[in-house]
């Protein structure tokens, strides 16, 4: 309950969100929820296909969410970029599944996407990061589970993700924490 | 080995008492093992209450909220969604099919849902089954047919071609009745042990028809009326449904059909996981499960608490048969040993007996639960969890027999052969 309190001003706040794509964007759109600490990610296997996206207040990965202006911010926006291009190094996957990387997309106004460009002129925003990976499996069969070890290694800021799972098991929600960091399908 | 022969021939002699021991020690270890095993398989059932389903589609409220109201029967909708709304999304190329749901009428407690055919042919619980008819046939083009769950055509013995009439609003006392347009049963479906079975399914034309007259939510008096064989040849087109469920071509593209929804410029909707849904309602109701869990570890305490007492007062009356024991040759550590071997041989006989009453009410039991409770109670070996709780209890056992083993180890040295009697 605690924790639904704190992230009630952030979901009050006008937040300007990595919905670049969205074509019903006008003014009184609904907002998304924010809440520092917490990422989400979304898992789907399906045949040889896995697919990962991960959407996380850039807070928990860079640390501010401002546009970076200064050198050191900057450096730090660059690093967590070529962190964030290292699925296999993010997700720890059996060996033996075989998943080679197959497309990236990365999104976030601190990446300097233009299309948000104009919303930073508010003063006070909330920026996200989005990654979206798919990976191509050759054995899918020896995929059994997902380690976010090395996520909450990377990204110490992130407290917990909230995993959204679609595998040949079904759908599942958990919660991963940095302590219980493996979610298995 | 011949310490064990004692053991097993000191508790024949005692063969009453120690069967009691036995037996309460059996019925809390079996009562343990049913709960596990209840628990493990209402939280799979409980899962697998719709199955399938890729996303169900609402008006934006909570995720918990529209699985209780689009499954359940639980609770109601906010709101209602826009035909239109629903068209778009089923024509999208991703969607292979979508079943769309209309609530809010019931009869005599139960819920009625107006629906597509599409239901008959997509709708899935359990392991992926689909809904059978054990009875008749599904609602065809007549708006006023009705195809029964197995609870509702038992509890209210309705038969094909029966006539009933539906209430308006979801209490189980209605005040407003759709007496002006009776519908005909057509159809029984099979038992699924889901909510399935506590509800009566007209099509959407139907729910349409019977609130075709109706103004301001109430229903039209005298020439306003339309009658059954009138609203037959209107449009019955709905307006609105109450939620929808969608089954995609891809798996893959679920996360983005639930964003694009979620995201629908025209309406607030809400498209949500049911898998993901029923995890967090079940973690809501996971607390009782614990306390189910800790009443059954309280239940084999007590039984093994039992035990310790049978053997504790056991030991003043064989103060006699420790001494001979003594005088024999047999040393202080051989007399507790023999004590801690009667308690393991309780444990065991007890948990032998435990699972064996166990499997045999599973055996008895299996058919009527599945039916009933759409609970499927396998009669497999016990699992390694199960094992782990059975090595515990015997280990509990085990510590327990070595109080009475302390004891009399204490004793036997003490009293040796002088014992007064």
């Amino acid at each position: 309950m605690r924790r639904l309190l704190l992230a009630l001003p952030f979901a009050l706040l006008p937040l300007a969100v990595a919905h670049a794509h969205d074509e019903h964007d006008h003014d009184h759109g609904t907002l998304a929820a924010h809440e520092h600490g917490v990422a989400k990610l979304n898992v789907v296997l399906d045949g040889n296909t896995l697919e990962l996206e991960l959407d996380s207040p850039a807070m928990n990965i860079v640390g501010f969410e401002h546009a970076a202006t200064s050198d050191a911010d900057k450096a730090k926006v660059a690093a967590a970029r070529k962190q964030l291009e290292q699925p296999l190094a993010l997700f720890n996957l059996a060996q033996a599944a075989g998943c080679k990387e197959d497309q990236q997309a990365l999104e976030s106004p601190l990446f300097g996407d233009a299309a948000e460009g104009d919303k930073h002129e508010h003063g006070h925003q909330h920026a996200d990061i989005n990654a979206h990976y798919q990976l191509a499996c050759s054995n899918p069969g020896k995929l059994t589970q997902v380690d976010l070890a090395p996520l909450f290694k990377a990204f110490a800021q992130t407290q917990k993700i909230n995993v959204q799972l679609i595998g040949p098991n079904g759908q599942k929600g958990l919660e991963a924490t940095a302590a219980k960091a493996v979610v298995a399908f | 080995m011949y310490l064990l022969r004692l053991a097993l021939a000191s508790l024949a002699n005692r063969r009453f008492t120690a069967l009691l021991t036995a037996f309460a020690i059996a019925l809390s270890v079996c009562l343990l093992l049913a709960v596990e095993r209840v628990r493990t398989e209402a939280r799979a059932s409980f899962a697998s209450t719709i199955s399938g389903t890729d996303l169900i589609v609402g008006a934006r409220s909570g995720s918990v909220n529209l699985l209780l109201y689009s499954v359940f029967r639980i609770g109601n909708a906010t709101n209602n969604i826009r035909w239109d709304s629903y068209q778009h999304i089923a024509k999208d190329p991703r969607v292979k099919w979508a079943i769309p749901i209309s609530l809010g009428d019931s009869h005599r407690g139960y819920r009625v849902l107006g629906t597509t055919g599409e239901y008959f042919e997509h709708y899935q619980y359990g392991r992926r089954q689909h809904l059978q008819l054990s009875q008749g046939r599904p609602f065809a083009d007549n708006p006023f047919d009705v195809v029964l769950g197995a609870e509702v055509a038992e509890a209210l013995h309705y038969k094909l071609g029966d006539k009933l009439v539906l209430a308006h609003g979801v209490a189980a006392i209605s005040l407003v009745k759709h007496d002006d347009k009776p519908f005909t049963v057509v159809g029984v479906l099979q038992r699924t042990g889901t909510p399935v079975d506590r509800t009566l399914h007209i099509s959407l034309a139907g729910m349409e028809a019977i609130h075709i007259d109706w103004h301001n939510g109430v229903p039209a008096r005298g020439a306003g009326r339309i009658s059954a064989e009138q609203a037959r040849a209107m449009d019955l087109q709905p307006a609105a449904i109450t939620a929808f469920m969608l089954g995609l071509n891809n798996k893959i593209a679920t996360f983005s059909v639930q964003r694009e929804i979620n995201e629908y410029g025209n309406e607030p909707l809400l498209a949500i996981l049911p898998g993901v849904a029923l995890q967090e309602l079940w973690s809501l109701m996971g607390t009782a499960e614990q306390a189910l869990f800790v009443v059954s570890l309280f239940v084999v305490l007590t039984g093994l608490i039992g035990m310790l007492t049978a053997i504790l007062t056991s030991l003043n009356e064989r103060r006699r048969e420790m001494a001979i024991l003594r005088s024999v040759g047999a040393r202080p550590w051989h007399i507790a040993g023999l004590l801690v071997l009667e308690a393991l041989a309780l444990a065991l006989a007890g948990i032998g007996a435990g699972l064996g009453l166990l499997y045999a009410g599973i055996a008895l039991a299996q058919g009527y639960v599945q039916a009933n409770y759409g609970l499927y109670l396998p009669l497999a070996w016990p699992s390694a969890h199960e094992w782990t709780l059975l090595a515990i209890i015997l280990g509990a056992a085990l510590l327990m027999g070595s109080v009475p083993a302390w004891r009399a180890y204490r004793q036997s040295l003490a009293d040796g052969l002088s014992i007064h009697l």
